[in-house]
Protein backbone atom coordinates (compact mmCIF):
# COMPACT_ATOMS: atom_id res chain seq x y z
CA UNK A 1 0.00 0.00 0.00
CA UNK A 2 1.17 3.68 -1.04
CA UNK A 3 0.22 6.97 0.39
CA UNK A 4 -1.10 9.60 -2.18
CA UNK A 5 2.04 11.05 -3.30
CA UNK A 6 3.65 8.19 -4.88
CA UNK A 7 0.46 6.70 -6.22
CA UNK A 8 -0.76 9.67 -8.16
CA UNK A 9 3.16 10.32 -9.07
CA UNK A 10 2.67 6.73 -10.46
CA UNK A 11 -0.24 7.49 -12.19
CA UNK A 12 0.71 10.55 -13.62
CA UNK A 13 4.69 9.34 -14.70
CA UNK A 14 2.77 6.05 -16.55
CA UNK A 15 -0.21 8.15 -17.98
CA UNK A 16 2.29 10.35 -19.97
CA UNK A 17 4.74 7.84 -20.60
CA UNK A 18 2.17 5.30 -21.99
CA UNK A 19 2.55 4.83 -25.90
CA UNK A 20 -0.44 3.98 -25.91
CA UNK A 21 -1.50 7.80 -25.09
CA UNK A 22 1.58 8.68 -28.00
CA UNK A 23 -0.81 12.27 -28.43
CA UNK A 24 0.71 14.15 -25.67
CA UNK A 25 4.63 12.48 -26.61
CA UNK A 26 3.84 14.22 -30.08
CA UNK A 27 3.45 17.87 -28.49
CA UNK A 28 6.38 17.18 -26.64
CA UNK A 29 8.17 15.85 -30.34
CA UNK A 30 6.93 18.81 -32.17
CA UNK A 31 7.83 21.37 -29.02
CA UNK A 32 11.56 20.46 -29.13
CA UNK A 33 12.19 19.94 -32.72
CA UNK A 34 13.92 22.89 -33.29
CA UNK A 35 16.20 22.77 -30.04
CA UNK A 36 19.87 21.10 -30.09
CA UNK A 37 20.77 19.22 -27.06
CA UNK A 38 23.15 22.45 -25.87
CA UNK A 39 19.51 24.45 -25.50
CA UNK A 40 18.51 21.89 -23.03
CA UNK A 41 17.00 24.75 -20.06
CA UNK A 42 15.06 26.08 -22.70
CA UNK A 43 12.97 22.82 -23.83
CA UNK A 44 12.96 22.01 -19.97
CA UNK A 45 11.28 25.61 -19.64
CA UNK A 46 9.18 24.91 -22.33
CA UNK A 47 7.79 21.76 -21.02
CA UNK A 48 7.47 23.40 -17.24
CA UNK A 49 5.38 26.07 -19.15
CA UNK A 50 3.18 23.85 -20.67
CA UNK A 51 3.53 21.67 -17.55
CA UNK A 52 1.51 24.51 -15.85
CA UNK A 53 -0.61 25.21 -18.51
CA UNK A 54 -2.21 21.70 -18.30
CA UNK A 55 -2.16 21.44 -14.72
CA UNK A 56 -4.22 24.39 -14.44
CA UNK A 57 -6.94 23.46 -16.81
CA UNK A 58 -7.03 19.79 -15.12
CA UNK A 59 -7.60 20.86 -11.54
CA UNK A 60 -10.24 23.21 -13.25
CA UNK A 61 -12.00 20.14 -14.71
CA UNK A 62 -11.13 17.69 -11.48
CA UNK A 63 -12.64 20.23 -9.26
CA UNK A 64 -15.88 20.45 -11.55
CA UNK A 65 -15.49 24.34 -12.20
CA UNK A 66 -14.83 23.40 -16.03
CA UNK A 67 -16.71 21.01 -17.68
CA UNK A 68 -15.98 20.64 -22.09
CA UNK A 69 -17.15 17.43 -24.04
CA UNK A 70 -14.46 15.42 -24.29
CA UNK A 71 -15.07 14.76 -28.47
CA UNK A 72 -14.06 18.75 -28.63
CA UNK A 73 -10.91 18.25 -26.99
CA UNK A 74 -9.81 14.98 -28.34
CA UNK A 75 -9.97 17.06 -31.42
CA UNK A 76 -8.08 20.11 -30.35
CA UNK A 77 -5.45 17.80 -28.64
CA UNK A 78 -3.95 17.18 -32.74
CA UNK A 79 -4.56 20.43 -33.47
CA UNK A 80 -1.96 21.95 -31.15
CA UNK A 81 0.64 19.30 -32.31
CA UNK A 82 0.01 20.21 -35.63
CA UNK A 83 0.62 23.87 -35.08
CA UNK A 84 3.42 23.59 -32.81
CA UNK A 85 4.73 21.38 -36.27
CA UNK A 86 4.24 23.47 -38.86
CA UNK A 87 5.44 27.02 -36.88
CA UNK A 88 8.77 24.56 -36.79
CA UNK A 89 9.42 25.59 -40.61
CA UNK A 90 8.64 29.05 -40.40
CA UNK A 91 12.35 30.69 -40.54
CA UNK A 92 11.91 32.60 -37.14
CA UNK A 93 11.58 29.35 -35.85
CA UNK A 94 15.02 28.40 -35.81
CA UNK A 95 16.43 31.49 -34.92
CA UNK A 96 14.60 31.93 -32.49
CA UNK A 97 16.55 28.84 -30.81
CA UNK A 98 19.02 30.72 -31.31
CA UNK A 99 18.12 33.73 -29.08
CA UNK A 100 18.97 33.52 -25.11
CA UNK A 101 16.72 32.07 -22.50
CA UNK A 102 14.26 35.07 -22.45
CA UNK A 103 14.63 37.27 -25.25
CA UNK A 104 10.97 37.83 -26.52
CA UNK A 105 10.70 35.41 -29.09
CA UNK A 106 11.03 32.25 -26.78
CA UNK A 107 8.56 34.27 -23.99
CA UNK A 108 6.46 33.88 -26.83
CA UNK A 109 7.12 30.32 -27.32
CA UNK A 110 6.63 29.82 -23.22
CA UNK A 111 3.42 31.60 -23.20
CA UNK A 112 2.04 29.19 -26.76
CA UNK A 113 3.67 26.22 -24.74
CA UNK A 114 1.26 27.32 -21.92
CA UNK A 115 -1.65 27.88 -23.96
CA UNK A 116 -1.64 24.36 -25.66
CA UNK A 117 -0.97 22.69 -22.31
CA UNK A 118 -4.53 24.22 -21.81
CA UNK A 119 -6.22 21.92 -24.02
CA UNK A 120 -4.30 18.94 -23.18
CA UNK A 121 -5.04 19.50 -19.65
CA UNK A 122 -8.55 19.18 -20.14
CA UNK A 123 -7.43 15.96 -22.25
CA UNK A 124 -5.81 14.63 -18.99
CA UNK A 125 -8.71 14.90 -16.88
CA UNK A 126 -11.15 12.80 -18.66
CA UNK A 127 -8.05 9.82 -17.45
CA UNK A 128 -7.74 11.75 -13.71
CA UNK A 129 -11.63 11.83 -13.26
CA UNK A 130 -11.80 7.83 -13.09
CA UNK A 131 -9.06 7.45 -10.22
CA UNK A 132 -10.39 9.83 -7.75
CA UNK A 133 -12.06 7.63 -5.04
CA UNK A 134 -15.53 8.71 -3.35
CA UNK A 135 -14.06 8.39 0.02
CA UNK A 136 -10.72 10.93 -1.41
CA UNK A 137 -13.13 13.88 -2.20
CA UNK A 138 -11.21 16.16 0.19
CA UNK A 139 -7.86 15.27 -1.28
CA UNK A 140 -8.16 16.21 -4.49
CA UNK A 141 -5.50 18.88 -3.92
CA UNK A 142 -2.68 16.91 -3.34
CA UNK A 143 -3.69 13.77 -5.55
CA UNK A 144 -3.49 16.83 -8.23
CA UNK A 145 -0.19 18.06 -7.51
CA UNK A 146 1.30 14.34 -7.13
CA UNK A 147 -0.22 13.21 -10.70
CA UNK A 148 1.09 16.90 -12.05
CA UNK A 149 4.59 16.05 -10.46
CA UNK A 150 4.27 12.37 -12.25
CA UNK A 151 3.61 14.20 -15.35
CA UNK A 152 6.20 16.49 -15.53
CA UNK A 153 8.58 13.71 -14.37
CA UNK A 154 7.96 11.87 -17.57
CA UNK A 155 7.32 14.37 -19.73
CA UNK A 156 11.42 15.49 -18.94
CA UNK A 157 12.33 11.93 -19.22
CA UNK A 158 10.70 11.83 -22.77
CA UNK A 159 12.15 15.54 -24.16
CA UNK A 160 15.90 13.94 -22.67
CA UNK A 161 15.23 11.34 -24.60
CA UNK A 162 14.37 12.94 -27.95
CA UNK A 163 17.00 15.59 -27.70
CA UNK A 164 20.12 12.52 -26.61
CA UNK A 165 18.71 10.56 -29.80
CA UNK A 166 18.76 13.72 -32.24
CA UNK A 167 22.45 14.56 -30.48
CA UNK A 168 23.31 10.94 -31.36
CA UNK A 169 22.46 11.60 -34.79
CA UNK A 170 24.29 14.18 -35.10
CA UNK A 171 27.49 12.63 -33.88
CA UNK A 172 27.06 9.45 -35.58
CA UNK A 173 25.73 10.82 -39.05
CA UNK A 174 26.76 14.62 -39.16
CA UNK A 175 23.09 15.47 -39.45
CA UNK A 176 22.17 18.58 -38.45
CA UNK A 177 18.99 20.36 -36.50
CA UNK A 178 17.44 22.41 -39.41
CA UNK A 179 17.10 18.69 -41.00
CA UNK A 180 15.76 17.14 -37.75
CA UNK A 181 13.26 19.43 -37.44
CA UNK A 182 11.95 19.67 -40.51
CA UNK A 183 12.05 15.78 -40.73
CA UNK A 184 10.65 15.01 -37.35
CA UNK A 185 8.15 18.01 -37.87
CA UNK A 186 7.02 16.65 -40.77
CA UNK A 187 6.09 13.18 -39.02
CA UNK A 188 4.60 15.09 -36.40
CA UNK A 189 2.10 16.86 -38.63
CA UNK A 190 1.31 13.75 -40.94
CA UNK A 191 0.22 11.70 -37.44
CA UNK A 192 -1.31 14.80 -36.28
CA UNK A 193 -3.20 15.63 -39.05
CA UNK A 194 -4.54 11.65 -39.07
CA UNK A 195 -5.65 12.03 -35.72
CA UNK A 196 -7.74 15.23 -36.55
CA UNK A 197 -9.65 13.90 -39.58
CA UNK A 198 -9.68 10.59 -37.40
CA UNK A 199 -11.31 12.91 -34.49
CA UNK A 200 -13.41 15.32 -36.66
CA UNK A 201 -16.29 15.67 -33.42
CA UNK A 202 -19.88 14.93 -34.36
CA UNK B 1 -4.52 -3.69 -45.57
CA UNK B 2 -3.07 -5.68 -42.90
CA UNK B 3 -0.86 -2.43 -42.23
CA UNK B 4 -3.87 0.04 -42.89
CA UNK B 5 -5.74 -2.36 -40.55
CA UNK B 6 -2.90 -2.18 -37.68
CA UNK B 7 -2.23 1.73 -38.05
CA UNK B 8 -6.57 2.23 -37.65
CA UNK B 9 -6.21 0.33 -34.41
CA UNK B 10 -3.50 2.36 -33.56
CA UNK B 11 -5.26 5.34 -34.05
CA UNK B 12 -7.83 4.54 -32.32
CA UNK B 13 -5.83 3.16 -28.93
CA UNK B 14 -4.81 6.89 -28.63
CA UNK B 15 -6.06 7.70 -25.89
CA UNK B 16 -8.74 5.00 -24.52
CA UNK B 17 -7.63 3.55 -21.03
CA UNK B 18 -8.78 1.00 -18.77
CA UNK B 19 -8.97 1.78 -15.39
CA UNK B 20 -10.90 0.30 -12.25
CA UNK B 21 -11.39 1.29 -9.05
CA UNK B 22 -11.89 -0.13 -5.76
CA UNK B 23 -12.66 0.97 -2.03
CA UNK B 24 -12.12 -1.26 0.60
CA UNK B 25 -13.05 -0.14 4.07
CA UNK B 26 -13.18 -1.82 7.45
CA UNK B 27 -15.89 -1.23 9.31
CA UNK B 28 -15.00 -1.50 13.20
CA UNK B 29 -18.94 -1.09 14.62
CA UNK B 30 -20.27 -3.80 12.45
CA UNK B 31 -17.22 -6.12 12.12
CA UNK B 32 -17.26 -6.16 8.44
CA UNK B 33 -14.81 -5.18 5.33
CA UNK B 34 -17.17 -3.15 2.95
CA UNK B 35 -16.53 -3.07 -1.12
CA UNK B 36 -17.07 -1.60 -3.56
CA UNK B 37 -16.14 -1.87 -7.26
CA UNK B 38 -16.15 0.87 -10.24
CA UNK B 39 -16.20 -0.91 -13.41
CA UNK B 40 -16.73 0.24 -16.73
CA UNK B 41 -19.89 -1.15 -18.73
CA UNK B 42 -18.51 -1.52 -21.84
CA UNK B 43 -15.29 -3.15 -20.51
CA UNK B 44 -17.29 -5.59 -18.27
CA UNK B 45 -19.61 -6.29 -20.87
CA UNK B 46 -16.58 -7.02 -23.29
CA UNK B 47 -14.67 -9.22 -20.96
CA UNK B 48 -18.35 -11.24 -20.22
CA UNK B 49 -18.57 -11.47 -24.19
CA UNK B 50 -15.43 -12.78 -24.52
CA UNK B 51 -17.32 -15.98 -22.28
CA UNK B 52 -19.99 -16.16 -24.31
CA UNK B 53 -22.22 -13.93 -22.54
CA UNK B 54 -23.56 -11.80 -25.07
CA UNK B 55 -26.94 -9.47 -24.78
CA UNK B 56 -26.73 -8.39 -21.56
CA UNK B 57 -27.19 -4.70 -21.47
CA UNK B 58 -25.78 -4.15 -17.95
CA UNK B 59 -28.09 -1.61 -16.05
CA UNK B 60 -30.55 -0.42 -18.74
CA UNK B 61 -34.26 -1.30 -18.29
CA UNK B 62 -33.17 -3.91 -21.03
CA UNK B 63 -30.86 -5.80 -18.83
CA UNK B 64 -31.04 -9.40 -19.17
CA UNK B 65 -31.81 -11.65 -16.01
CA UNK B 66 -28.75 -13.81 -16.25
CA UNK B 67 -26.64 -10.25 -16.11
CA UNK B 68 -26.25 -10.34 -12.42
CA UNK B 69 -25.07 -13.90 -12.45
CA UNK B 70 -22.57 -13.63 -14.57
CA UNK B 71 -21.06 -10.22 -13.15
CA UNK B 72 -20.95 -12.09 -9.57
CA UNK B 73 -19.10 -15.10 -11.30
CA UNK B 74 -16.54 -12.88 -13.01
CA UNK B 75 -15.72 -10.90 -9.61
CA UNK B 76 -15.62 -14.23 -7.61
CA UNK B 77 -12.90 -15.42 -10.35
CA UNK B 78 -10.97 -12.00 -10.69
CA UNK B 79 -10.84 -10.55 -7.26
CA UNK B 80 -10.37 -12.50 -4.17
CA UNK B 81 -9.34 -11.41 0.05
CA UNK B 82 -7.84 -13.48 1.84
CA UNK B 83 -7.96 -12.82 5.43
CA UNK B 84 -5.63 -13.87 8.05
CA UNK B 85 -3.98 -16.34 4.88
CA UNK B 86 -7.86 -17.96 4.80
CA UNK B 87 -9.45 -17.07 1.48
CA UNK B 88 -12.67 -15.83 2.71
CA UNK B 89 -16.13 -15.71 0.47
CA UNK B 90 -17.60 -12.01 0.02
CA UNK B 91 -21.84 -11.56 0.21
CA UNK B 92 -22.84 -10.21 -3.03
CA UNK B 93 -24.92 -6.73 -1.97
CA UNK B 94 -25.98 -5.43 -5.53
CA UNK B 95 -25.08 -2.97 -8.12
CA UNK B 96 -26.35 0.38 -9.21
CA UNK B 97 -25.10 2.35 -12.08
CA UNK B 98 -22.85 5.07 -11.93
CA UNK B 99 -23.88 8.87 -12.24
CA UNK B 100 -23.17 8.86 -15.71
CA UNK B 101 -24.21 5.61 -16.69
CA UNK B 102 -21.01 4.54 -18.19
CA UNK B 103 -19.93 2.18 -15.21
CA UNK B 104 -21.52 0.23 -12.40
CA UNK B 105 -20.93 0.03 -8.89
CA UNK B 106 -20.93 -3.09 -7.28
CA UNK B 107 -21.17 -4.18 -3.63
CA UNK B 108 -19.70 -6.45 -1.57
CA UNK B 109 -18.88 -7.72 2.14
CA UNK B 110 -17.00 -9.80 3.85
CA UNK B 111 -18.22 -10.14 7.68
CA UNK B 112 -15.16 -10.48 9.97
CA UNK B 113 -15.37 -10.90 13.65
CA UNK B 114 -11.79 -11.78 15.09
CA UNK B 115 -8.77 -9.68 14.59
CA UNK B 116 -7.47 -8.76 10.85
CA UNK B 117 -3.60 -9.41 10.54
CA UNK B 118 -3.20 -9.74 6.83
CA UNK B 119 -5.30 -9.03 3.97
CA UNK B 120 -3.93 -10.33 0.55
CA UNK B 121 -5.85 -8.62 -2.17
CA UNK B 122 -5.64 -10.83 -5.84
CA UNK B 123 -7.30 -8.56 -8.60
CA UNK B 124 -6.85 -9.57 -12.17
CA UNK B 125 -10.44 -7.58 -13.44
CA UNK B 126 -10.28 -6.91 -16.88
CA UNK B 127 -6.45 -7.35 -17.07
CA UNK B 128 -6.89 -10.29 -19.79
CA UNK B 129 -8.64 -8.46 -21.75
CA UNK B 130 -6.89 -4.99 -21.72
CA UNK B 131 -3.20 -4.66 -21.86
CA UNK B 132 -3.63 -1.32 -20.09
CA UNK B 133 -5.54 -2.47 -17.45
CA UNK B 134 -5.02 -0.98 -14.37
CA UNK B 135 -6.81 -1.79 -11.20
CA UNK B 136 -6.52 1.00 -8.39
CA UNK B 137 -7.73 -0.57 -4.90
CA UNK B 138 -7.41 2.23 -2.39
CA UNK B 139 -7.58 0.34 1.46
CA UNK B 140 -8.76 1.58 4.92
CA UNK B 141 -8.12 -1.44 7.11
CA UNK B 142 -8.11 -1.86 10.72
CA UNK B 143 -7.00 1.02 13.08
CA UNK B 144 -7.74 3.67 10.43
CA UNK B 145 -4.54 2.16 8.08
CA UNK B 146 -5.25 3.90 4.94
CA UNK B 147 -3.12 3.38 1.37
CA UNK B 148 -3.53 2.43 -2.66
CA UNK B 149 -2.61 -0.57 -4.23
CA UNK B 150 -2.26 0.05 -8.02
CA UNK B 151 -2.73 -3.34 -9.89
CA UNK B 152 -1.89 -4.15 -13.31
CA UNK B 153 -0.69 -6.87 -15.61
CA UNK B 154 2.57 -7.24 -14.08
CA UNK B 155 0.95 -6.83 -10.05
CA UNK B 156 -2.57 -9.15 -9.67
CA UNK B 157 -1.56 -9.88 -6.22
CA UNK B 158 -0.51 -7.80 -3.13
CA UNK B 159 -0.29 -8.80 0.64
CA UNK B 160 -1.24 -6.10 3.43
CA UNK B 161 0.15 -6.47 6.88
CA UNK B 162 -2.08 -4.75 10.02
CA UNK B 163 0.24 -4.34 13.27
CA UNK B 164 -2.19 -4.70 16.27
Amino acid sequence: MNGIFYTYLTLGFEHIADLAGYDHILFLVALCAVYPWSSWKKVAILVTAFTLGHSLTLALAALNILNIPANIIEFLIPVTIFITAISNTHPSAMASSEKAGFSRPMILKYVIALFFGLIHGLGFSNFFRQLTMPSQENDLIPQLFSFNVGVELGQLIIVAFILSFSFLLHILFKMNIRSWNIFISGAAAGIALMLMLERIPN
Amino acid sequence: MPILLFLSSFFYLAHTFHVSKTMVEYNEKEKSLQISVHLFIDDLEESLKNQGYTGLFICTERESGQAEKHIESYLRKNLTFSINGKLTNYTFIGKEGSSDMSAVWIYLEIPFSGKIKTINIKNSLLIREFDDQKNLVHVIGPNKKEGTIIFANAKIEDLLTFNP
